[in-house]
């Protein structure tokens, strides 16, 4: 292969003669048309001359080093003769030529304080807008507990089972665990007191009226609050929310009140069971490491809990499940009609869903506090 | 509001601009639709041809104008009043939209088991010959996702068939069609106009289509974001001044 070599030349009647010759490819190295460019802008010739010489392989290498001079060499009004290249050559560079659309401004460089307040209006809108969402779910799933929406009982089915029944591996692991590292945590602290009889207190309240219900939460935005996000975006994406709307199936009705319904509805129950994987966590550490025997620590968190802290779990779980859902399903809505956008839609509902359902913890903490339960 | 005048101006879109924000797509479009016609909506890509029937279906809402339907002006509507003249809708979307979560059969018999409280069974049986009507007999149990891009479509269309509607409106119902089946598409159009009275509506750039189906048609500019032909297809191919519409309905030939 020789080399591909290109040589410019400047006759004495003002032509500029441009000679390639070689092997012109892709992957191996031209000759760049920018010290080129730059001299037909600055003394257009009075003609441009393209011709080829000794020229062996060609491809678009080739094709874009010539297009790109002669474009700027016609937009300076010089006519420009091709006649001395390979035909091929000659009718794509003719192709080349066509009109072209101008090329849209780029975007104004916005400074600092300007993007911050673009940013804030955004965020203000969001807000406005997730409440309105807030507002038209929960008349929908008014609308729907009253009989009077449309809603698949089938599809509920599935949705049931992918915001409970699904979800009870990984709700078990984490709780245990977390139930296993409370223990351990009170442990070392109430050894000190030689009171180590305590840490049934600690994991079955701690359980009960936070933890469990507050894990339970983070692991169900994190897995059911994407998929909901997922699934409602690909449906944006496909047309296929449009073509329910266009049928009389209101998007809102008929996906978006069935899944806070599901949540609602499974996030007691779950949470209720991640109670119990959490005192079995500290009971396994309790009786396994600290010498405590199995009926003495079963009694004592017996003694320790009261009703009050199992409610105060159970009536946080729903609100956990709503803030879930809605998260979930309004970033689903929302969602642009990209596949890039079904990503950025569910890690935003998944966010979001964490923070909700912390914020709304600790909301509710000072609140059960406040009212004494 | 029957009647013969009700039926010349069966669909009427009054000076309807559509706009996404402050980008205009198009401006000022009107025209009007007989009943048990086949009006073809052409133009480049992206001059506005399904944002028009985004429009005109209520998924969107006009940044001026309105669209009429047998008088009855759509957007200045109650919610009530536009279910009601949406019940009488078929659209068959780009790429389908049938829900991926269900059978071809079971997307086709949804709006008559929840609209029109069909029992399942025979729901059923509506769908399957909705489905052979369309050339699908024997996929009624598969899932969108387990046939073509062509048979989506006409699954699509079968879906917009279900509750025997007064307006189809389709969007490229062509796209992704062998030319034989394109073919028995625009049979199929003629001979659900002819037999069921039906009124189209057909966003399309296939000429032979064009040709085979329109009774009427419009022809949408996205450079100049407005509509800048309007009639029967051969009669605007022969008296068309504007160079555009010209080179469009003459396949751009060589001269």
């Amino acid at each position: 292969m020789n080399a591909a070599q290109a040589s410019v030349h400047l006759d004495g009647d003002g032509t500029l003669v441009i000679r390639v010759s070689g092997d012109w490819a892709l992957e191996s190295p031209v000759p760049a048309p920018a010290s080129t460019i730059q001299e037909v802008k600055r003394a257009p010739p009075t003609r441009l001359i393209l011709q080829a010489a000794d020229l062996g392989h060609w491809d678009s290498s080739l094709v874009s080093y010539l297009a790109s001079i002669a474009e700027v060499a016609r937009d300076e009004a010089v006519t420009v003769d091709t006649t001395g290249l390979p035909r091929g050559l000659q009718h794509l560079l003719a192709l080349a030529a066509g009109p072209r659309r101008p090329l849209p401004p780029p975007p104004p460089h916005q400074p600092l304080p300007t993007r911050i307040g673009v940013a804030g209006i955004d965020f203000g809108e969001h807000a406005a807008g997730m409440l309105d969402f807030v507002g038209r779910a929960s008349l929908a799933v008014k609308d729907v507990l009253l009989g009077r929406g449309h809603f698949e009982r089938r599809d509920f089915g599935l949705l049931l089972e992918q915001s409970g029944g699904s979800a009870l591996p990984l709700v078990a692991v984490i709780n245990f665990l977390v139930g296993a590292v409370l223990a351990f945590l009170g442990a070392v602290q109430l050894q000190q007191f030689n009171a180590t009889i305590y840490v049934a207190n600690l994991v079955g309240v701690g359980t009960v009226r936070e933890t469990g219900a507050l894990m339970t939460g983070i692991v169900m935005a994190g897995r059911t609050g994407a998929s909901f996000a997922a699934v409602l975006g690909t449906m944006t994406v496909n047309s296929e929310v449009d073509a329910l709307e266009t049928m009389n199936f209101p998007p809102m009705e008929f996906l978006v009140a069935p899944r806070i319904l599901a949540m609602v509805l499974m996030m007691p129950l779950l949470v209720l069971y991640a109670d119990l994987f959490g005192i079995l966590g500290g009971y396994v550490v309790a009786v396994g490491l600290l010498d405590l025997t199995p009926s003495l620590y079963l009694t004592q968190t017996r003694e320790a809990m009261t009703f009050s802290d199992v409610l105060v779990g159970l009536l946080k779980a729903p609100a956990f499940g709503a803030v879930v859902a809605l998260a979930g399903t309004y970033f689903g809505m929302k969602t642009g009609r990209t596949a890039s956008a079904v990503g950025v839609s569910t890690t935003r509902a998944v966010v979001s869903g964490i923070l909700l359902v912390i914020v709304v913890d600790a909301i509710l903490t000072v609140f059960f506090y406040a009212v004494k339960l | 509001m029957p009647g013969p005048a009700a039926d010349t101006d069966f669909v009427a879109v009054d000076a309807m601009t559509m706009a996404y924000g402050s980008f205009v797509v198009q401006e000022n479009v009107s025209f009007s639709i007989r009943r048990g016609s086949v009006f073809v909506v052409m133009g480049d890509s992206g001059s506005g041809k399904s944002t028009l029937l985004r429009h005109m279906i209520g998924l969107d809402r006009p940044a001026k104008g309105d669209v009429r339907y047998a008088g009855t002006p759509f957007w200045s509507s109650t919610e009530a009043e536009q279910r009601r003249l949406r019940r009488r809708f078929g659209v068959l979307f780009q790429g389908a939209g049938l829900l991926s979560s269900m059978t071809l059969a079971e997307n086709i018999s949804l709006p008559l088991v929840q609209h029109l409280r069909v029992p399942r069974g025979e729901a059923r049986e509506v769908a399957v010959t909705k489905l052979e009507l369309v050339g699908l007999g024997g996929f009624e149990d598969s899932y969108p996702s387990q046939v073509s891009g062509g048979m989506r479509n006409r699954a699509g269309l079968a879906r917009a068939l279900s509750l025997d509607p007064d307006i189809l409106f389709l969007d490229e119902p062509s796209a992704g069609l062998d030319p034989l089946s394109a073919r028995h598409l625009d049979d199929l159009i003629l001979e659900l106009r002819s037999s069921l009275g039906t009124t189209f509506l057909v966003v399309t750039h296939e000429l032979p289509s064009i040709f085979a189906i329109a009774d009427d048609a419009i022809f949408l500019d996205g450079e100049r974001h407005r509509m800048v032909a309007h009639g029967p297809p051969r009669e605007m191919a022969a008296t068309t001044t504007d160079p555009k519409v010209k080179a469009f309905l003459e396949r751009g030939q060589y001269p």
